[in-house]
């Protein structure tokens, strides 16, 4: 009987990185791109043209309903209240976005993949957390072109998420989040799993024109830069 | 001067002569200029007969030259109704004519142009009604011989047409000088500005008359980094929320601006005199484009016909284009201010009574005139001309504006808006004409059979619109619906001022006391492709075993969204192999819902049509749920993971739909609970066969036992390292587990399920093997078995439904449905001949008449049989009962039997 035998987790992208000669790592139980053979980011080129990134593997929380301000509180502390549709960046227990969707919703994007000690301190505070990880496939987008880009995507008019906010929208015919950290050249998109490659690719073609390349997860240095 | 000739004579501003094009028209070749419309490019060729009308069949030609009217429609590369005006001539283009037969030039269905007395307005409603066999025969010739083009259905038709999202600032509509002036002034304001036009080139009338200054303008405005020009865009709808629909090309533009600012232009409209359609009556400004765009001369010798002082302008410019102006005749007596120009005849207080020809203009009669008095008739005079100019008032294109509920008052012959918008606003000649209207473009009512046409689209003509007002349709919208007018290819553009004013006339009212008719999207054709264009790039939702199925050689089936594997070449094998071994199947699909909070159970109690608040944790149950009406909506399987926690499945394409279900209620009840779904997060693979608990247990620490995990139940542990819910259930009807994973690790675990099970023969079976089995089984699928009018106590759920329950969704109509008795049973069958199996769908009847319907059908490898599902009459639906089915023309008889077909009594399913 092999009942412990390991199966590392993928991404919804993981066949569409294999087709593109993605160059895999193992990372705490998952396996994530390294690097695109085909595709080496040339020093800079990030601040040129249009970057992707696949951040499905990051850990993704969600609070939900009336658990929604002490969950607040227990990440960000006392007196730092995030207003609906704001991004607030938390260090402790670990780095990430707190993302308040709506008044009753709560999206904890981590900086790390193994957030169990989110969702510790969230079980301890009585906020009953829900792992979406396996819910969402997130994806980010960098470079001076991403506005462009999704502006031609969405009906949401991009430039009105600003840096700190994020906001619920229709991308490419699909429910989607769009998170503005502090940077306003980067964009957090967030799919249903199922409909991440769909949506990857949507993105791809109608990025062509943009210069748009997919990276690994080590070219994006930082992917959750701070929020104010 | 000949128009063939003409190219030599003339640019054209969109034409670019260094680069010749080669098209063919009726099989025949034509040389073109890259820049020339279809229609420039024939008329340049001598081609002069463009359309047949809709209804007479009488020959048309160039009349607008914009894209408004309906006389240059024609087939271009198989695509019906391209506006060749303004269609660009493409190398290798293949046009052709069409609503003609032979031809153009010879149409035999001109014949109705002699019948117009039997075909009066709304004959349709009228004739050919008694006797009543008479109608579908008439019908079907009316609808073969009126209209416009065919679309070849047997033709492919694919588009890659895209929805593309504009976000700005202000959005101009229209490129003209205004539409330029507006765009410059808001980008001065710091504005990202969108500017819409749908022409190639900036510039709007002003590129008739002074080419270069819009140039100049036009280079400004490309060169400013805050506007965005998109030419060959048409802007056809502005919505609710600045939102504007446009098309380009094969683009669906879906426009969001703060502020709109809309310049959309004037058009003139066309005067009303016996004969006024034929081919060489042209707008005004469809002469001056035809040169000035296009580089074409329309003819030799002309006459204008105009009520304002733009009609000697236009005179002017047609002398310098080389044409012999024969007159220009003013329907004004006073206010001429105009001095006589080139000595070019005026013939003042004069209009044109009627025009002569056949395929094409040769003269036109002109008498003196008094918008009192009448015709004097002994004053005729005929001049000999090929084209006609109307240089008329002009009128505001204000489709976009009145849309968006702008209203335009009628006044002293001008209109102009009467009410602002926030947000959108009109600048130019849209905003209100330049120019007062003097007399109106409508001579006198002409005695005897003349044909005035009012509406060139639908050739409706002054007396149809006379006798519909004098049966009483006096209302401007009943007198649309019932002559047609205004609803043609131009929706009112070349017809509505003067059915408005044939309808004053008629009433002895103020043409602005009738009103205007309702103006709606779209304001200019579009393609049904564009409009589909987000069709192109639906969603698709892959399960993430979708690449392991791919290269399983999976023959896939589109579930709504998602893709599903339908089999893996043999469904039957699939089946076989299931119900003597093992196999596994991706259920990913299936909907699932977590329900958390202290009032889950009492929600789950109110939604299903059975009891939830007493299961315990750890098993598992199976409900149906209805809508207000005791509708079936869904069914599925939930489980108990600890005392406020539910975690329920639902059909695969009603997983959105159901988590919106029990969020209304939860509000609606002001329940306590959280409602999650969690179909993207779980993947689900069913395991099913005699030997599905062996290979399971090689892969996890669960026991399971019959007696340890028993028939619906639900266990949570590791299977092959991952954390899962494994569901003990069998819609296959085998002994089965249903495990629920993680999506992220679904593959890692579904490659382990494989290799543990190799030694056992292990294969995946698809969706269509799925079906035969829980067919065998007896199982219905809500939505294929059930329709919008099966409830459960007809569909054999009487045991599911608890109405010792006070509350539940549908609790009331099913009791009255109760009390009412069955009218129907869902029972299953077997055919008598059982090797054929009748398509899903046909009739049971009796005594030839239809009473129920198969559902569900196939031929089980199983039992060697073709069964099914059939609604039957209650009363008919005995076990042993026989009915017939109506299929191929013949009735195939079939008999009832108890369901399940296969393992009556769940042994296998519960071993």
């Amino acid at each position: 009987m092999n009942t412990t035998q390991t199966t590392l987790a993928r991404t919804p992208l993981h066949h569409w990185h294999i087709r593109h000669g993605a160059r895999f790592v193992e990372r705490d139980g998952w396996l994530v791109v390294d690097s695109y053979a085909a595709t080496d980011v040339e020093p800079g080129e990030g601040s040129r043209g249009l970057l992707l990134t696949d951040l499905s593997s990051y850990a993704k929380i969600s609070v939900l309903g009336n658990h929604v301000p002490a969950a607040v509180e227990a990440l960000l502390g006392h007196g730092k209240p995030v207003e609906p549709l704001r991004v607030i960046s938390f260090d402790m227990p670990c780095t990430g976005l707190a993302c308040r969707l709506a008044a009753d919703h709560l999206l904890l994007l981590s900086d790390v993949i193994d957030a169990s000690s989110i969702i510790e301190r969230l079980n301890q505070a009585g906020c009953a957390p829900h792992d979406v990880t396996s819910a969402l496939a997130g994806f980010g987008v960098s470079g001076p072109e991403t506005d462009p880009l999704l502006s031609s995507l969405t009906p949401l008019d991009p430039l009105a998420v600003s840096p700190g906010f994020c906001a619920e929208t229709n991308l490419v015919g699909v429910h989607a989040v769009l998170v503005r950290p502090q940077d306003a050249t980067r964009l957090q998109v967030y799919v249903a799993w199922d409909l991440g490659e769909y949506v990857w690719e949507r993105l791809i073609q109608s990025g062509r024109s943009h210069g748009i390349k997919p990276i690994g997860l080590p070219g994006n240095k930082r992917r959750l830069p701070d929020c104010a | 001067m000949t128009a063939s000739q003409s190219p030599a004579l003339l640019a054209g501003c969109l034409v670019d002569r260094s680069r010749p094009v080669s098209f063919t028209y009726e099989d025949r070749a034509m040389p073109a200029f890259e820049g020339q419309s279809i229609a420039a490019a024939l008329y340049a060729a001598g081609i002069r007969v463009f359309t047949r009308s809709f209804k007479y069949h009488r020959p048309r030609g160039l009349f607008c030259v914009s894209g408004d009217c309906p006389n240059c429609l024609m087939n271009v590369d198989g695509r019906p109704n391209v506006r060749t005006c303004v269609e660009p001539v493409r190398d290798g283009q293949i046009v052709r004519h069409q609503n003609a037969w032979p031809s153009l030039d010879w149409d035999v269905l001109n014949v109705f142009d002699k019948l117009h007395r039997f075909l009066p307005v709304g004959f349709y409603y009228k004739r050919f009604h008694k006797p009543r066999w008479l109608w579908p025969i008439f019908e079907h010739v009316v609808r073969h011989v009126a209209g416009l083009g065919k679309v070849d259905a047997h033709a492919g038709h694919e588009t890659d047409a895209e929805i593309e999202h504009l976000h700005t600032d202000v959005c101009v509509i229209g490129g003209g000088r205004a539409g330029m002036q507006a765009a410059a002034e808001a980008s001065g304001s710091g504005a990202r500005v969108v500017l819409l036009e749908r022409m190639p080139r900036l510039g709007g009338r002003s590129l008739l008359n002074n080419a270069q200054v819009a140039a100049d303008e036009e280079s400004k405005l490309l060169s400013d980094s805050r506007v965005t020009v998109h030419c060959n865009t048409t802007a056809f709808g502005l919505y609710e929320g600045n939102l504007i629909g446009a098309c380009s090309d094969n683009r669906f533009l879906k426009i969001r601006a703060k502020d709109i600012i809309v310049c959309t232009g004037s058009r003139q409209q066309p005067f009303l005199f016996e004969n006024n359609d034929l081919p060489g009556i042209f707008l005004g400004d469809g002469v001056l484009r035809l040169a000035s765009l296009y580089g074409v001369v329309a003819g030799r010798r002309v006459v204008v016909l105009t009520e304002n002082d733009e009609g000697h302008g236009l005179a002017k410019q047609l002398c310098e284009l080389g044409m012999d102006v024969a007159a220009v005749v003013d329907q004004r007596s006073d206010g001429m201010q105009s001095p006589k120009q080139n000595s070019i005849p005026l013939l003042g207080s004069s209009s044109i009574v009627r025009a002569r020809g056949r395929k094409r203009l040769e003269g036109v009669w002109v008498a003196t005139w008094d918008q009192k008095a009448g015709t004097d008739k002994s004053s005729q005079k005929y001049i000999a001309c090929d084209v006609l100019c109307m240089a008329s008032a002009r009128q505001p294109a204000n489709e976009l504006l009145l849309q968006a509920g702008m209203r335009f008052r009628h006044v002293d012959g001008r209109w102009s808006a009467e009410q602002q918008l926030e947000h959108i606003r009109a600048a130019g000649s849209v905003a209100g004409t330049e120019q007062a209207r003097c007399a109106g473009k409508t001579t006198p009512t002409a005695a005897g059979n003349a044909k005035r046409f009012v509406c060139l689209c639908e050739d409706v003509t002054e007396k149809d619109i006379q006798q519909a007002l004098a049966e009483g349709f006096d209302h401007i919208e009943t007198l649309k619906r019932y002559t047609t007018v205004n609803m043609g290819p131009c929706q009112g553009k070349m017809c509505g001022l003067a059915a408005v004013e044939v309808c004053a006339r008629g009433k002895t009212c103020e043409a602005g006391a009738v009103g205007t008719t309702t103006s709606r999207p779209p304001a200019a054709p579009v393609e049904l492709g564009v409009l589909a264009a987000g069709h192109t790039h639906q969603p698709i939702r892959r399960t993430p075993l979708h690449h392991w199925h791919e290269a399983a050689g999976a023959q896939w089936l589109d579930a709504g969204q998602w893709k599903r594997p339908e089999s893996y070449g043999d469904p039957e094998a699939e089946v076989r192999w299931v119900r003597t071994n093992v196999g596994l199947i991706d259920v990913s699909t299936l909907g699932k819902i977590e329900l958390i909070g202290p009032d889950a159970a009492e929600l789950l109690d109110r939604i299903y049509l059975n009891r939830w608040s007493d299961l315990k944790p750890g098993r598992v149950r199976y409900g149906a749920m209805c809508n207000e009406d005791g509708i079936l909506i869904d069914d599925g399987v939930g489980t108990r993971l600890d005392a406020e926690r539910f975690y329920i499945t639902a059909t695969t394409g009603n997983a959105d739909a159901i988590v919106q279900w029990l969020e209304l209620w939860r509000a609606t009840w002001r329940l306590n609970v959280t409602i999650l779904s969690q179909t993207s997060a779980f993947a689900a693979m069913n395991l099913a066969g005699p030997r599905s608990r062996e290979i399971l247990q090689r892969l996890t620490s669960i026991a399971l036992s019959p007696a340890a995990f028993p028939y619906m139940t639900m266990r949570e542990g590791q299977v092959a390292g991952v954390a899962c819910r494994v569901f003990r259930i069998g819609f296959v009807g085998e002994l089965g587990y249903e495990i629920h994973c993680p999506s992220s690790h679904a593959w890692g675990l579904w490659e382990t399920l494989h290799d543990a099970g190799a030694d056992c023969g292990l294969r995946p079976f698809g969706v269509e093997a799925q079906r035969i089995l829980r067919l065998e089984k007896g199982h219905l699928i809500i939505g294929q078995d059930t329709d919008a009018l099966s409830h459960p106590l007809e569909a054999g759920w009487e045991w599911m439904v608890r109405f010792d329950k006070p509350v539940f969704v549908g609790r009331d109509p099913l009791l009255r449905l109760k009390a009412m008795g069955p009218r129907a049973r869902l029972v299953g069958f077997f055919m008598l001949d059982t090797e054929r199996v009748p398509p899903e769908g046909c009739q049971v009847v009796e005594q030839g008449r239809p009473v129920g319907r198969l559902t569900s059908t196939r031929y089980s490898p199983t039992l060697r049989k073709s069964l099914g599902l059939a609604w039957v009459p209650a009363n008919k639906a005995a076990i042993g009962q026989r009915f017939f089915i109506r299929w191929d023309g013949a009735d195939a008889p079939a008999i009832i039997v108890p369901t399940p077909f296969y393992d009556t009594e769940g042994r296998r399913l519960k071993s």
